[in-house]
This record gives structure tokens, C-alpha cells and sequence, in this order.
């Protein structure tokens, strides 16, 4: 990936996940983060437009630290990243995740309920340690801000 | 040939069906169109102007476009837009049915419940009137000229400014004067702050405009804005395919995504307080750099 | 006569977009056709998985109907399931209908809210009519019959 020194922000792309309750939780982590913890800071990337080519996120991408997090093992946000623009800083796998965690209901992807929000607080709190830990590692300047 | 019914010659108009062969819709779409061309309208083959589109130049020019879709996918919709055309009117068969209760069905055979209606349809394409204001033609007027650009980025977003030709107001919307003539329309950047634009409210034509008065409003998914118009002048035509599809802004801010033209009656004056292309620039780049972050989110 | 495939699935894709409010409503809209208007013969798929390459996703539309939703004039489903070899046989855009809903506009990505919710209702009722009429169940074939 070919960053300029010190990038200001962070990249965090998230998969689509339509199709998994993992995926609905991943997207809105990664919204969360963007909106409430890392406000910003965090610029989260698009999946589908990225995947499109268009707007820029691949460009981007290569620009700055980027986290991938992905539903699944499939991995499809890590393995667009390093298709299109370079390596991962580092990246999460949510259904890995859960299971670390124990996590052996059965989730919504539709309807997310008191625990799937529990969950995707979680995983929030876990990509704001990935962010933290670039900063601490020098890989992007805040300016002062954190 | 006049049209007896209203006294119209027929070939004011110009049609273009869609050419759905696997749907009841499309075959009505089809029928329509064969009604109109007994009573002289042109007909446009869309398998044919996909591949030859200088074979209907002529109709095209000389007549108000309809469009005519079976469904809502809207194929002949999408392929005038693609081709920027402006369309006058536009018939899907589906919904048009489903107001007079028939549904249309899967099978292509039209059934005697939708061939009852297709006449009376035909009529009304016949007898309508464009519903929006005249436009001007950018293939015959000066502002046709190629455009070039700058660009800056903003985080992952791209931002573009012409390189000369347009002037801008503080409220990032821009002037393309030529002679005493004038486009108004907003900034690359408004198109990408707004996001989506969904409504285009347009003034009045002959309305008298002062600079900073605002001339026409959009809708977005995300908020309202007013246009504020950069120069002084007297509406003479609104962009009646941004009426249609206001999306054209997104796509297209600087060009095809033109909202007003106005006759320009104090250029002079109003010049002093606009800023040029590269003085936008300039502008816009920090401007976009403080605000970005706390507007947008990233 | 038109081929009838009444037996395979119909797959309904939205963008996902995670920029919009609207890619949210056009993902709520599929979730309510797969899992509450028409599970027997809709379901949804990855799009990133198909748009990557992913065989067991492709195997899947590839014999079948896909509609797409998009949240946005990007287009990206539309043009994703496209550029997979599979164009969709119907593609709708969130803020058409918002043109005919204006009172609908949906609130935030995370919480698109009620008027949000009414609009990917608008939309799922007209995606499930059109999954009728692509399997060939469409036996209202007129109101009042």
C-alpha cells in the first residue's frame, strides 16, 4: 500500500454481509465506529461502490491504514482491499469472533434485537483497539485528536 | 397530416417504446406505438437506435419526445436518458393499466382487457402537452463548448472544478456565461455534500432574478437547498430533463446538469462579486477540507 | 412462449451501500420479500461474494432471476451483479421511490425509522409482485376476477 507519511485518517471497510446476521453486525460496528467512537478519524469505505470502481474509495484506499471487517471467513472486504489497493493493516473476521466469544444463539440479520446490538457494540470496542493500536504504532497522525 | 381530434399536426410528437418481447407490457408498449404511427407520429426502433443512433436524427430533432416503457424497469426511459434525450412525456403501460385495473401478465399475447385500453393511451399521448417549461437545446447554443477540469480530494472524496468559463457564488453554485446569456447550477461539491437529488423545483420562466435570489430549489435524500443564483437576469428556460431526473445533478453538475437559463442584465456588476474558476478553487479546497469531516461524517 | 422459472429462486440483491440512508432502506426492503412476503422463492445472496468470484454464490444465480436494489444514482448492485457475467432481469433505485414517496425519507444509515420502514415496504410489496410474475404465479391476473 503506498501511503504519504503519517495518512490522517483511517480506512475501515466493511463487507455487505446481506445475507448473514455476522454481516448485518459488521456493517453496523463499522458504522458506529465511524459515527460515535472514531467521528473523523475513521472514514468507513464502501463495499459495493468499491467493488464498482467508482468514487474514489479504491484511490483512497491505498492513501491510508486500512482496516478490513469482514462477516465471515469469505473475507470478501479483505480480499477486495488486497485486490484493488494493497495490504491490510489489519483486519477482523466477526464470525471468528463469536466464537471466541461463545456466542451460539441464533442471530437476526434482519431484525436485530438486544443481543445482536450487544454484539455489534463489541466488535465496535474491537476496531476501535485496531484504530487505537495505529495510532500508538504511529501509522496515523491525529493532530492531538483521539 | 392534422390530427382531427385536436387540431395537431401529429408528427409534433416522436415515440419511443421499449421493446420488452417477454411481458404483456411490452407488447402493449409496441401496440401503442404501431397506433400512433397509423396517424404519422415517427417511430423510433430502440434495437435499432442502440446501434445506429444517427439514423433518427432527424425525428428526433424535429419532434417532443414520449417515451413509452411496459414496466418499471423503464429500458426506453433509461436509453433517451443515456442518449440525453429530453423526454416530453413518458407512458408505462403497467402502471397506466393498473390505474384502470388490469394487470398485465407474464404471457406476451396481449389479452382483450389491455387491447380494449390501448387506443384511448394512444389518444392521450396524442393530445399532450409538454408539462414543463421550454428548453433550450445545448447542441445549438454556445454553452456545448468542452469543459475541462481540476480536481482535489477530500479523504475519499473527489472534487472537481471547471478550469474557466463559469464563475461561483459563496453558496457554491456557479454561472456559465456566454454573451448575455447565462446557465445557472450547482458545485461538484453540492452534488456530493446533498447527496442524492430527487426534486428539482424550477422557477418561473420570464421570473426577474437578482443576484443571490434564489432561482429554483432541490430536494436530496438528505436535505433541501435553494439555488442561489450568481446573476442577475430574467429566467428564460429551466433544464426540463433535470426536472425529470434531477439525478443528472449527480452525475453531471457542470453540464448536462444545468438548472436555469437566464438573459443576463447586469453581468458587469454582479462579476465583481463572484469568484473565477481558479479563485473557487482555492475557496472550495479549504473550505471542503474544514467542513467535510464535521458535515459528512467521512 | 416464454420460459417459465417457476421452480428456481428469485434472488433479490440489494447495495448495502454504508454511506446512505437509502442503502438501508433497500436492504430493509429485501430482508421483508425474503423473509416475510415471499421466503419460498426469494432469497438474497452476498453481493461481494458474487462480484468476487465466489463459485458457490455464482452457481446459484446463474440458472435463476436476480433483481437489485440500489441505494443510489452509483448504481453499484446493478452494476456488480452486471459485471458477474449475470445481468439483472429488473433493477430498481431507492429514490425513484422517494419521488413518488416524498414524505418518506428515511432518517439515518443505522436507523432508517419509520418513514424509512413505510418505504422499504412500498418497495418489498413491488419486488414480490414482480417475483409473482416471474414465476408465473401471478393468478390475480385482474383485479375483481
Amino acid at each position: 500500500m503506498e501511503m504519504d507519511a503519517r495518512p490522517t485518517k483511517v480506512g475501515v471497510l466493511s463487507c455487505s454481509g446481506e445475507s448473514e446476521a455476522e454481516g448485518t453486525i459488521t456493517r453496523n460496528a463499522v458504522r458506529l465506529v465511524m459515527e460515535k467512537y472514531k467521528p473523523g478519524l475513521v472514514v468507513s469505505l464502501c463495499l459495493p461502490l468499491y467493488l464498482a470502481g467508482d468514487g474514489g474509495e479504491r484511490d483512497f484506499a491505498k492513501k491510508v491504514p486500512v482496516i478490513t471487517v469482514d462477516g465471515c471467513e469469505k473475507s470478501c472486504a479483505r480480499l477486495a482491499t488486497e485486490k484493488y489497493s494493497g495490504e491490510v493493516e489489519s483486519y477482523l473476521d466477526v464470525r471468528d469472533l463469536l466464537k471466541q466469544w461463545d456466542v451460539t444463539d441464533k442471530l437476526s440479520r434482519s431484525h436485530p434485537g438486544k443481543l445482536e446490538e450487544e454484539l455489534t457494540e463489541r466488535v465496535a470496542q474491537q476496531i476501535v483497539k485496531l484504530v487505537d493500536h495505529l495510532i500508538e504504532e504511529g501509522k496515523v497522525d491525529i493532530g492531538g485528536e483521539g | 397530416m392534422a390530427d382531427n381530434r385536436t387540431g395537431k399536426d401529429p408528427v409534433e410528437i416522436v415515440v419511443l417504446p421499449c421493446s420488452g418481447l417477454d411481458k404483456e407490457a411490452g407488447s402493449a408498449s409496441r401496440e401503442i406505438s404501431l397506433l400512433l404511427s397509423e396517424r404519422g407520429v415517427p417511430v423510433v426502433c430502440p434495437v435499432l437506435y442502440q446501434r445506429s443512433p444517427k439514423k433518427y436524427e432527424k425525428e428526433l430533432g424535429a419532434g417532443r419526445l414520449v417515451v413509452i416503457d411496459g414496466c418499471k424497469t423503464g429500458c426506453a426511459s433509461k436509453l433517451a436518458a443515456e442518449r440525453g434525450l429530453k423526454i416530453a412525456r413518458k407512458l408505462t403501460v403497467t402502471e397506466a393499466a393498473k390505474a384502470l385495473g388490469v394487470k398485465a401478465g407474464k404471457d406476451p399475447h396481449l389479452t382483450e382487457a389491455l387491447r380494449e385500453m390501448l387506443p384511448s393511451l394512444a389518444e392521450e399521448l396524442l393530445a399532450s402537452e409538454p408539462t414543463a417549461a421550454p428548453t433550450v437545446d445545448g447542441a445549438e447554443t454556445a454553452f456545448s463548448g468542452a469543459v475541462g477540469y481540476r480536481e482535489f480530494s477530500v479523504d475519499k472524496f473527489l472534487f472537481r472544478v471547471p478550469v474557466s468559463g463559469f464563475f461561483f457564488n459563496e453558496n457554491d453554485c456557479w454561472a456559465r456565461v456566454e454573451g448575455v446569456r447565462a446557465r445557472v447550477g450547482v458545485s461538484d461539491y453540492v452534488q456530493q455534500s446533498a447527496s442524492d437529488m430527487i426534486f428539482f423545483d424550477p422557477p418561473a420562466i420570464g421570473a426577474e432574478v437578482s443576484i443571490f435570489d434564489e432561482v429554483g430549489s432541490l430536494e436530496t435524500t438528505k436535505t433541501a437547498l435553494d439555488i442561489i443564483s450568481p446573476v442577475s437576469g430574467k429566467v428564460t428556460s429551466v433544464n426540463q430533463q433535470v426536472v425529470e431526473a434531477p439525478e443528472l445533478i449527480n452525475e453531471d453538475p457542470y453540464e448536462r446538469g444545468w438548472a436555469v437559463e437566464l438573459e443576463l442584465t447586469d453581468f458587469e456588476s454582479d462579476r465583481e462579486l463572484l469568484m473565477d474558476c481558479p479563485a473557487y478553487f482555492d475557496y472550495l479546497k479549504q473550505k471542503a477540507e474544514r467542513e467535510h469531516d464535521e458535515l459528512y461524517g467521512g | 412462449m416464454v420460459e417459465q422459472t417457476n421452480s428456481k429462486k428469485v434472488y433479490v440483491i440489494p447495495c448495502s451501500g454504508i454511506g446512505k440512508p437509502t442503502a438501508s432502506v433497500g436492504r430493509e426492503a429485501v430482508y421483508r420479500v425474503i423473509e416475510d412476503k415471499r421466503p419460498e422463492c426469494a432469497d438474497t445472496i452476498c453481493l461481494g461474494l458474487l462480484t468476487l468470484g465466489d463459485e458457490e454464490t455464482a452457481a446459484k444465480v446463474r440458472n435463476s432471476d436476480v433483481i437489485t436494489i440500489d441505494g443510489c444514482a452509483k448504481d453499484c448492485a446493478s452494476k456488480n451483479v452486471e459485471a458477474s457475467g449475470k445481468p439483472p432481469i429488473i433493477s430498481h433505485r431507492v429514490h425513484d421511490y422517494l419521488k413518488e414517496h416524498r414524505d418518506l425519507k428515511p432518517e439515518t444509515v443505522l436507523d432508517i425509522g419509520e418513514p424509512g420502514k413505510k418505504l422499504a415496504e412500498v418497495i418489498a410489496e413491488d419486488i414480490a409482485e414482480e417475483i409473482d410474475q416471474l414465476q408465473g404465479k401471478d393468478t390475480d391476473y385482474r383485479e375483481g376476477e
